[in-house]
């Protein structure tokens, strides 16, 4: 494995996943090592080999997998390249390159689905993987879920706006807050769609220069980064191709 | 697991508040909050409140997980 790739990109990992860690949810009770590490400034090769960060994502139940799948079918051999880096956590093509049965082995047995989820269930899944399911944090988040019941339901609703990665245009800076206007998640005439343009606030505690009017993402009300165009278009894209998939079990 | 939980805030400070959750204490983020009062029930995701809700809400996302 090439880890001294100068293509690495594992400091954007773990400003995608630094949120969804704290008090170790989603991965390893490792959230403090994980700051420091987004806070040390240095560069992502570096950090691939002092190898602490590599070992913290690693061992992320849900991320890791994802990131072999999408590394394996492009012939990659590092999961922290920057390619597969933004193809999970933004979207690019190189979702278009996943094995359907592949894919569906890694649901089922890779991330245990067939043990968590009922028979029906698990066989709505297979259908969206022969739907055009893909690797993108957004199909993990709008199509597998099991948190509060139905999608109608405010909470679950809320949760998965949360929990996508979202992205809008700063409009004023706070003390550790940027204020942004961003399409919400809503639930219309019973699908799942953008509603209209709103404020949220949302917490600016990662390094990294932004200033009004610049594009960001963010993951559970905390800032990720500056976006460019083209990831603004691959994140738009690639979220509302899963939105769509998830509204076909919505019929 | 991408969830939420509802706690009550129990203790309040400068953008951050004690809450209870699991008959634990614990400490949260406030600042994307503002307006709090002890007594008060949050919507929380790690250590980042989230949005204030109303206690009702907050049983009924309670028993949801129960249920589930």
């Amino acid at each position: 494995m090439n880890l001294v790739s100068k293509n690495n990109s594992i400091v954007d990992c773990a400003r995608y996943a630094f949120r969804p860690n704290e008090l170790a949810y989603c991965g390893p009770d490792k959230n403090k090592e994980l700051l420091q590490y987004i806070e040390s400034g240095l560069p992502s090769e570096a950090l691939v080999k002092d190898g602490g960060l590599k070992d913290i994502l690693s061992k992320f139940e849900t991320l890791s997998p994802y990131l072999r799948l999408i590394a394996n079918s492009n012939k990659e051999n590092n999961i922290f390249s920057k390619e597969i880096i933004q193809s999970y956590w933004i979207g690019s093509d190189k979702l278009l390159n996943i094995n359907k049965a592949r894919f569906y082995e890694h649901l089922a047995e890779g991330l245990m689905l067939k043990k968590k989820l009922s028979k029906e269930e698990l066989s709505i899944v297979k259908d969206k993987v022969h739907e055009g399911a893909n690797p993108h944090h957004s199909f993990h988040v709008f199509n597998i879920w099991r948190r509060t019941g139905y999608v109608e339901n405010p909470h679950t609703l809320f949760t998965m706006d949360e929990c996508r990665i979202g992205w809008g245009v700063v409009i004023e800076m706070g003390n550790n807050i940027l204020k942004v206007l961003y399409k919400p998640l809503v639930f219309q005439k019973g699908r799942l769609a953008f509603g209209d343009v709103v404020e949220k606030q949302i917490l600016y505690n990662l390094p990294g220069e932004v200033k009004v009017g610049d594009w960001v993402s963010f993951h559970w009300s905390s800032y990720c980064e500056v976006l460019t165009e083209d990831k603004i278009y691959n994140l738009k894209k690639w979220t509302i191709i899963n939105i769509n998939l998830a509204n076909k079990s919505y019929k | 697991m991408c969830i939420t939980f509802p706690v009550k805030i129990i203790e309040i400070g400068e953008g951050r508040a004690i809450v209870e959750r699991n008959d634990k204490n614990i400490e949260v983020k406030t600042s994307l909050v503002p307006d709090l009062n002890i007594g008060d029930w949050l919507l929380i995701h790690a250590d980042l409140a989230l949005k204030k809700i109303t206690s009702e809400e907050a049983e009924e996302i309670k028993k949801y997980y129960q249920d589930l």
